[in-house]
């Protein structure tokens, strides 16, 4: 089972959090991307000791106070990792963040219940949060097996591993960052994040044109899209067609040799996409968190997290697709979900 | 907050797995509540009233200030009654209630192991990945609870579901109870349940019933040392004084009259079965743990303990007990009155004071008590076949080898 991903951002999820943005400054950024470096690069004492400073001169700062808890929590200082999540819990009841990486610290002492509330109360301020609910599903395992253990009469508490969550690492969202920043440079490979993080105005302006099912990408896939930058839209346009129930524009984005589910022959699988496509009632697939890894320049992967509603069925799920280039184009060679 | 997958449904009450399922829409949701009223239908037709507790039981309510759910079983032990209203929230999709209830009761006690069950079969139905669309579910957690916990679940639904059918039927065993008889404990084996029956102006009826755990290996105990409950009918003996009581009784034991004259007739050997509680740091035991004993929660044996001495009291111990109505079971009467008769010789019909039983484990043996006669003569077996009833058979000294444990 794997059970850890540190929440590394804060999802903006409010006014507020917009307002804490604007107050930003062309020197905190850069203050902060060198703090990101630092805690990126597991350098926490330096980092701890440039964050100390910055706190110094904006003690109210609630994104380094955040990445100071990420820091604490890292250097195994829960007590005072806990004292500045709380604070922020308490200043910013609707970032789901803190709450988060608070479940973090609690479950990695094996306070389940504790872990619980806080990630009831994350997915509450932001209930679509991938992370928190995946956290939330390792706490409730824990508990469960530790229900079963009382009930049998074992103590396994001393052999057992704690449940170790998933800490989000920074404050703000950087969905549409992500998938609209230049990939394919020499770090490929890597998340956006820094980069996202580092300009967080222009991360919240992406964050709220991404959050819609990619209306104006729609005619994407059919226009081609060369290029790295193209993967992204390529996948909202797969989302639109999707949502359009329009089952033929949804099938041309698959490549020929795409790997079917369940090892179903390629014609059946068709068929049945496209029953689920037109069965009647609104279908509505919206992506958020979209991350693109470009691994060379003619294969693709993007996650994101997708919220699917249609008449009987709403879920959020965390998928990844791999996608290769097929000469101007992008085409889904596998379709993987997260668990 | 919306949770994704609320709904547990039964795989069957009765089947061994007592899986569940991950129900993802709002359909399926729908499905499990109409299972659970399909299986406990049956409980509809009997209110609870019949259920009048024991002296004591009243005040005993439930959890106070929690939800209730119509037509819900009620076991006469105050947790066990909410872990049977949390399963029926549960089924019905209505999950974060059965959670708050089993809180509740996990608060009270800490041990109680059908509340944490339920509560970690709950927990792992969250845990699941959060579905995709219809035809993406990603793939499940595994955490089944271990076999033990449950079978013992399985064994508590199924009784829960009878106990409410029981209401208005007796079990077909007593065949006629003479007056001294003023209470009936008959234990169900297979159930892990006891039932008590007490007399009242109306006759015998149901008033409560209780979780038990018996043998290890089960029943049918012939030798000693074999782990297993006896079947037959029996008397409690006096309690144990509490110099003699050790750990394991809990609050307190009192031994069964095994072996019986039966069973030394069939030449079942042992000693030391007890009624007895449960010891301390557990709340009380799975069904199949003890070593033949019949033991109950200390919670159970304190609210029963006023009846186990009485002279009136006998303990039936059945593998199934067979519930009937009054009117099969006065049927039943006349026609093993006949089959006794039918034997001629010695067979006398039972006086109105004396009592008639349908022996457990054998329907055709018969065995009558009677109010009147020599101490040690008084219990006449009467096989299949017989043309003198056992005591004669043994020439009616009784009790030689001893029936105190």
């Amino acid at each position: 089972m794997r059970l850890a991903t540190l929440l590394r951002g804060f999802a903006l999820s409010s006014c507020a959090a917009v307002l804490v943005l604007g107050a930003v400054q062309p020197s905190f950024a850069d203050d902060l991307q060198d703090i990101n470096k630092l805690v990126s690069s597991g350098q926490t004492a330096p980092a701890l000791e440039k964050i100390n400073s910055y706190l110094g001169s904006h003690p109210k700062d609630a994104q380094v106070r955040f990445l100071k808890g990420i820091v604490l929590t890292e250097q195994g200082k829960q007590v005072e990792a806990i004292q500045i999540f709380s604070a922020l819990t308490e200043e910013f009841p609707e970032l789901p963040e803190p709450y988060n990486n608070l479940a973090v610290i609690y479950a990695s002492q094996g306070q389940y219940e504790k872990a619980r509330n806080a990630l009831e109360l994350a997915i509450h301020t932001h209930p679509s949060y991938g992370t928190a609910h995946e956290n939330l599903g390792d706490v409730y395992a824990k508990l469960a097996s530790r229900s079963y253990d009382k009930a049998l009469q074992l103590d396994k508490n001393n052999t057992t591993a704690q449940a170790k969550l998933s800490l989000i690492r920074t404050l703000f969202d950087k969905s549409g960052g992500a998938a609209r920043a230049p990939a394919g440079k020499a770090d490929a490979g890597a998340t956006h994040a820094e980069a996202a993080a580092a300009e967080p105005a222009r991360a919240v302006a992406k964050d709220k044109e991404g959050a819609r099912p990619g209306a104006a990408d729609k005619d994407a896939g059919k226009d081609g899209n060369v290029g790295s930058d193209g993967v992204a839209d390529t996948v909202r346009a797969w989302a639109a067609a999707w949502s359009a129930k329009n089952p033929d524009n949804y099938l041309a984005f698959y490549a020929g040799d795409f790997k079917t589910p369940n090892g179903e022959a390629r014609k059946e699988w068709e068929r049945q996409r496209r029953e689920r496509l037109t069965k009647p009632g609104p279908i509505s697939v919206q992506l958020s968190d979209v991350m693109v890894k470009v691994s060379d320049k003619d294969a693709a992967q993007v996650s994101f997290r997708q919220k699917y509603s249609s008449s009987n069925l709403k879920s959020v799920n965390l998928k990844t697709l791999l996608l290769h280039r097929s000469g101007d184009k992008w085409l889904i060679v596998e379709e993987r979900v997260r668990g | 907050m919306r949770r994704l997958i609320f709904g547990l449904a039964c795989s069957g009450l009765l089947a061994a797995a007592l899986w569940l399922v991950a129900c993802s829409s709002d359909e399926q949701v729908l499905a499990p509540a109409a299972l659970a009223r399909a299986v406990l239908g049956g409980t509809d037709a009997a209110p609870a009233s019949v259920g009048g507790p024991l002296a004591g039981a009243a005040a005993r309510a439930p959890l106070a200030g929690l939800p209730s759910v119509d037509d819900e079983p009620a076991p006469a032990n105050p947790l066990e009654s909410s872990v049977a209203r949390a399963w029926q929230l549960a089924r019905r999709g209505r999950g974060t209630e059965a959670d708050a209830l089993l809180e509740a009761v996990l608060g009270q006690a800490p041990q109680y192991r059908p509340a944490l069950t339920l509560s970690g079969l709950l927990h792992a139905e969250w845990s699941q990945p959060v579905a995709d669309a219809e035809d993406e579910r990603p793939p499940a957690r595994q955490l089944q609870p271990p076999a033990v916990l449950s079978d013992e679940s399985s064994v508590r639904l199924a009784a829960w579901q009878h106990q409410a059918l029981h209401r208005r039927l007796l079990p077909g065993n007593l065949l006629q109870l003479g007056r001294q008889v003023d209470t009936v404990l008959a234990a169900d084996l297979a159930e892990s349940r006891l039932y008590v029956l007490r007399r009242d102006g109306h006759g015998l009826s149901l008033r409560a019933d209780y979780y038990l755990s018996t043998g290890t290996r089960g029943s049918f105990k012939q030798i000693p040392g074999d782990q297993r409950t006896p079947i037959g009918v029996y008397s409690l003996l006096s309690r144990l004084p509490a110099s003699q009581l050790p750990p394991l009784a809990g609050h307190g034991a009192w031994p069964l009259s095994f072996p019986n004259r039966w069973d030394q007739w069939q030449g079942h050997l042992g000693s030391g079965i007890w009624l007895h509680g449960s010891p301390p740091g557990q709340y009380d035991g799975l069904p199949h743990s003890t070593n033949g004993c019949l033991a109950l929660s200390n919670d159970d044996l304190d609210q029963l303990s006023p009846l186990l001495a009485g002279a009136g009291t006998v303990l039936l111990v059945a593998d199934h007990l067979d519930w009937i109505t009054p009117a099969a079971l006065a049927q039943r009467r006349s026609s093993a009155i006949q089959r006794l008769l039918a034997h001629g010789g010695h067979a006398r019909k039972p006086a109105e004071a004396d009592s008639l039983y349908a022996y457990p484990g054998d329907p055709s043996l018969l065995l009558v008590r009677r109010a009147e006669g020599a101490v040690g003569a008084r219990d006449e077996f009467w096989p299949s076949g017989a043309m003198e009833p056992l005591a004669a058979l043994h020439g009616g000294g009784g009790g030689h080898r001893g029936s105190a444990p």
